[in-house]
């Protein structure tokens, strides 16, 4: 716990700050003279949400935050975070490139990323599993995956 | 009795039989592996099961649930490594009978007593929940708002070790489902005139995201390069009949607690297990061998997590509110295939519920026969490097949230909601009550509001029904009671 306590402090105030957003935001909204309005229901939980980010903020400021004895590892974040972007990377050449070239590439360097050393195995897994998730959406569920502008 | 014997008569269909054996070795397999969990499985299924009809899709996933919870215990007996948090306990003992070179001893055992446990669970299941569904009936439009804000509370303040952090999640899980065109007036709401937005955000890639994508994000931070797994072969796995009368007792107790344990919304597995293990510690006449490989040591926390999957299922399926975080991935599993689980579900859908009954006596036996013959695939499955499977799972999020609309929009909620997820396992915050606020915060938004309408804006409503006053003071008495607990264990 005590670890977490600055970041906890921080998102105690993000989310008074997100709540306070969305009963700006929800002001405008129509109000019924009978039943909850489209606006009302989330300033309710706007009001929730501000009352439990007060009480984590003070409940984790009271007696000051720990001095920064563990340092975050940031090697074990960036992988996490590298793989999110490869992800979204992924995701952005999926329309251009299409599933079935883009995919053995994404999936070996994941892969990699997870530490797995024979390159072999990877680049067969990689192609491999491709071509079964490939014809399982296409043929059997009939999902149809993109296939790309290139070609 | 009728319509139970329709539900078998359903579940024997060579289409269904097979999904549901499906199901079950998948669920096994799954469970079997450390870093996948049921609900991972259930997820990764989502898009073969949408488009079977409900009464196949939900035995099947039935299965996976029952065989994901039994699977843990294979690598807890042969690696020291749970496969599912519900199998913590059982490395205990089981670990040790492995290494002293009865394995198979000691998966027979662990398959015999979850068998018993699941088929406990299974009676219980078919003989409360029809009765519960007809109490449920009398519900109004004030007590169902309440007891979405009492399945929301119970989950916030026992899935985490901080109530506020849970509570919190839920509460953005609420927001989020505010996003989108407004139910009631149809306005925009929260959407920054973003034609995207508009559409809310669908319920598929929120639980790809939390429960999938952020396990994936999570465990590529502790991969390690190279790392092999050493597996003991496994033999003589049928277990004698001496062994089953040594440890039938236990896991006919442990089983009853492990159902209503399963009963408790927000509890689980987990909880059953290490129960049922301290209970058997304390009343076995063998207790001098606990922790050096016991049998009843393995059979008391099989059978009580086994039997928590049917208590489980009884307030899922007749309140609409999930007994652990596996059922209410199951319930939106439900809701996506258009099964609105509640009360009404024992009036409209009758041959969905009865199928589930026979389904989940099918699948006992069947995790039966998968267990005693998993002394030949086992050591196999096992060997498979989470390296090579994390990757082919994320791959199959982005392929799962995809085929919902054939739209990228999906994916990349998905993976938005992963990175979120990853966050909130960093700092602490569950993602069970946030992903519950996204399902039951439609159904709390229109109870409220029809609640009301009726009592023409009297917010007294609430308190004055005895069913909502009851769920309103055990949300109150559940978040009470964690705190105290939580305050106890700092001091």
């Amino acid at each position: 716990m005590k670890e977490t306590k600055r970041v906890d402090f921080w998102t105690g105030i993000g989310l008074m700050a997100l709540s306070v957003g969305v009963w700006v935001l929800t002001a405008d909204l129509p109000v019924p003279k009978r039943g909850i309005g489209p606006g009302q229901y989330p300033r309710v939980i706007a009001a929730m949400m501000f009352f439990l980010g007060l009480v984590l903020s003070i409940t984790n400021i009271i007696g000051g935050f720990p001095k920064k004895t563990q340092q975050v590892n940031w090697v074990q974040l960036g992988r996490s975070i590298g793989l999110a972007l490869m992800a979204f990377v992924y995701l952005r050449l999926l329309k251009l490139i299409g599933f079935p070239l883009l995919t053995p590439f994404f999936l070996f360097a994941t892969i990699k990323l997870f530490g797995y050393k024979n390159w072999k195995i990877a680049a067969l897994v990689s192609v491999g599993s491709t071509a079964v998730i490939f014809l399982l959406f296409n043929v059997v569920f009939m999902v149809f995956l993109p296939l790309g502008r290139l070609f | 009795m009728t319509n139970l014997l329709s539900g078998f008569a359903l579940v024997f269909q060579p289409m269904t039989f097979l999904l549901m054996v499906f199901g079950t070795g998948v669920g096994v397999i799954i469970g079997a592996l450390p870093g996948l969990t049921a609900s991972m499985g259930i997820i990764l299924l989502l898009p073969l099961v949408y488009r079977l009809p409900a009464s196949v899709s939900l035995v099947m996933l039935c299965g996976l649930f029952c065989g994901g919870m039994y699977g843990g215990s294979i690598s807890a007996i042969l690696l020291k490594t749970p496969g599912t948090p519900s199998a913590s306990a059982t490395v205990l003992d089981g670990y040790p009978l492995c290494e002293q070179g009865k394995a198979g001893k000691a998966l027979g055992i662990s398959t015999v007593s979850s068998f018993i446990g699941g088929l406990m669970s299974t009676i219980c299941l078919i003989l409360i929940a029809p009765q519960l569904a007809k109490v449920a009936l009398q519900f109004q439009a004030a007590d169902y708002f309440s007891l979405s804000i009492f399945g929301l509370s119970i989950m916030a303040s026992s899935s985490g070790k901080n109530v506020v952090k849970g509570l919190i999640a839920g509460c953005v899980g609420l927001l989020a489902s505010c996003i989108g065109i407004d139910t009631i007036v149809g306005v925009n709401r929260l959407t920054f005139n973003n034609m995207y937005l508009a559409g809310g955000f669908t319920l598929l890639p929120v639980l790809i995201g939390v429960f999938a994508v952020s396990e994936v994000l999570t465990q590529v931070q502790s991969m390690k390069a190279g790392a092999t797994v050493a597996v003991q072969t496994v033999t003589n796995i049928l277990p004698s009949w001496i062994d089953i009368k040594l440890i039938l007792p236990t896991a006919l107790v442990a089983g009853i607690l492990g159902v209503f344990i399963g009963i408790i919304p927000g509890t689980g597995g987990a909880i059953a297990c290490f129960l049922a293990y301290n209970l058997a510690q304390k009343f076995a006449k063998d207790r001098h061998m606990f922790g050096k490989g016991a049998l009843s040591g393995i059979a008391a926390p099989e059978s009580a997590n086994n039997a928590t999957t049917g208590g489980a299922l009884i307030p899922m399926l007749c309140l609409g509110v999930p007994g652990d975080v596996v059922t209410s991935v199951m319930l939106g599993a439900l809701i996506l295939i258009g099964v609105r689980p509640g009360p009404l579900l024992f009036v409209e859908n009758v041959d969905i519920v009865y199928s589930i009954f026979a389904g989940m006596v099918i699948i006992q036996f069947l995790m039966l026969g998968f267990g005693l013959l998993s002394s030949r695939f086992a050591p196999s499955i096992l060997k498979v490097p989470n390296t090579l499977l994390m990757p082919i799972i994320l791959v199959l999020c982005v392929v799962g949230s995809f085929s919902l609309n054939n739209a990228l929009y999906d994916v990349t909620v998905a993976l938005s909601f992963g990175v979120l997820g990853l966050f909130m396992k960093r700092w602490g915050y569950p993602g069970a009550p946030l992903v519950l606020g996204v399902i039951l915060g439609p159904m709390a938004e229109e109870n409220l509001n029809r609640a009301l309408l009726v009592s023409n804006n009297s917010w007294a409503v609430l308190l004055q029904r005895p069913i909502s006053l009851t769920f309103l003071m055990l949300s109150a008495i559940s978040i009470g009671l964690a705190i105290y607990s939580a305050r106890k264990k700092e001091a």
